[in-house]
């Protein structure tokens, strides 16, 4: 990261505001922008923890903003249409707001545990940057695509 | 290019030594303050640290809680790290002589020669120098900053200074000529900016040591052998500074600045910063 930023400095590659296009990063998924942030999400291939959303971000602004993953407001809808709220998979506690400065993307991906299958999980995307009103995006599961980590 | 002029400087300096060796074997001389000149050559060795063939870590997957190498965050830019400016650049300078009233001596064979320095009287000899200037800063809070400063160059028109013998050898006194030198100031910072949206203005007190050598060439019964006279004076200036942003990262300024402690003395340059935060923080 410091040796992009390192070379971005001396050539110039700012993320341009709402391009949803960075080199080497790939803003798949669903787009919106909410605050400072142009995010991009998709639904991932499940895990057999639950399901994974793959977050691609960047800040539109010139100054920096928080980006708070872990207190995304996510929430599944299982086969028998109950709605349930899903927390991130965190075992060594590592999620934290982050300050992501102007100019920058960043990329994470977030699992989210379940003891059951979840057709559908969707997301309050203005809660990553603690906005409102909420935006909702829903994702439906890749039918019979199961991932694994070894 | 400042790593070329360096190199050249102290090519140029190197290779002035090694020809006295080859004309006059044992010469040299030096001026005062800087002590007795004749370079003294030195070996150095170096511990070659083998090769480590440890294989880059490699995670299986991106997900938290399921990768290793990379922390979550890390796309973060460490905002509890202060602002950090790196600038490179160029400089003029115009400053008075340093020469007057130094001493210096000159070795030619077995022969060593003393002569002082003296500038006219009455008339205020300057000198001219162009340096190359590199300087990290840290951004404090309320548009403060701090910096370090090191320029270094050369002489490009020192102020006249006539010469005379204070001994004699064998053969007379040795012919003394005056040539250019190199100057080296290390400098402290600290300012305050105000930001706008293409850029910033900013003013500044600085504070330093200033190193300068002057050369001269000294001929004697067919012997031809360069001196110096390094002299050290001390640096107060005030500037000030404008500067545009390139890209978020990248800004491109101009810097003059007037002297504190003597009249008539200034210096103007351009240089290209770096900052570790986008727009410098301030927007």
């Amino acid at each position: 990261m410091r040796i992009a930023l390192a070379s971005c400095a001396l050539v110039g590659c700012a993320y341009q505001p709402g391009s949803f296009a960075y080199p080497q990063q790939a803003f798949t998924g669903t787009q919106v922008t909410v605050g400072c942030l142009d995010l991009a999400v998709e639904r991932r291939a499940d895990l057999s923890l639950g399901p994974v959303l793959g977050y691609q971000f960047a800040n539109r602004c010139d100054r920096a903003t928080v980006v708070d993953l872990g207190a995304a407001v996510v929430v599944g809808r299982n086969a028998a249409g109950a709605d349930v709220a899903l927390r991130p998979y965190d075992p060594r506690i590592e999620l934290h707001p982050v300050t992501l400065d102007g100019r920058n993307v960043g990329a994470e991906a977030l699992a989210y545990p379940s003891d059951r299958a979840m057709p559908q999980v969707c997301l309050d995307a203005a809660s990553v940057v603690h906005a409102a009103p909420p935006r909702w995006l829903c994702f439906a599961a890749a039918a019979g695509r199961v991932g694994s980590v070894p | 290019m400042r790593l070329r002029y360096t190199v050249a400087v102290m090519a140029a300096i190197g290779g002035a030594r090694m020809t006295e060796a080859v004309a006059c074997p044992g010469g040299g001389g030096g001026g005062s303050r800087g002590g007795g000149g004749g370079g003294a050559g030195s070996s150095g060795g170096g511990f070659v640290n083998p090769a480590r063939s440890e294989p880059a870590c490699e995670d299986a997957s991106d997900v938290v809680g399921y990768r290793h190498c990379t922390p979550y965050g890390a796309w973060g830019t460490g905002q509890a790290l202060p602002h950090i400016i790196i600038e490179a650049g160029v400089i003029v300078r115009r400053f008075g002589s340093l020469l007057d009233r130094q001493t210096g001596s000159v070795t030619h064979g077995g022969e060593a020669f003393a002569f002082r320095v003296m500038q006219p009287p009455g008339s205020r000899q300057v000198d001219t120098a162009v340096l190359s200037t590199m300087r990290a800063g840290v951004g404090l809070p309320h548009g403060l900053y701090t910096a370090l400063e090191v320029d270094l160059g050369g002489l490009a028109q020192p102020g006249h200074a006539a010469t005379e013998m204070m001994s004699s050898g064998v053969f007379g006194s040795p012919e003394l000529q005056q040539d250019r030198g190199f100057l080296v100031d290390t400098i402290g910072a600290v300012g305050v900016h105000g930001a706008t949206r293409f850029g910033g203005l900013g003013v500044e007190l600085t504070g330093g040591v200033r190193y300068a050598s002057y050369s001269f060439h000294s001929n004697y019964h067919d012997c031809e052998q360069a001196t110096s006279v390094v002299a050290l004076a001390p640096v107060a200036e005030a500037r000030a500074r404008g500067e545009l942003w390139l890209n978020p990262w990248l800004t491109a300024g101009v810097t003059v600045g007037s002297s504190v402690i003597e009249n008539h003395t200034w210096m103007g340059g351009v240089y290209l910063g770096v900052h570790s935060r986008t727009f410098g923080g301030d927007r």
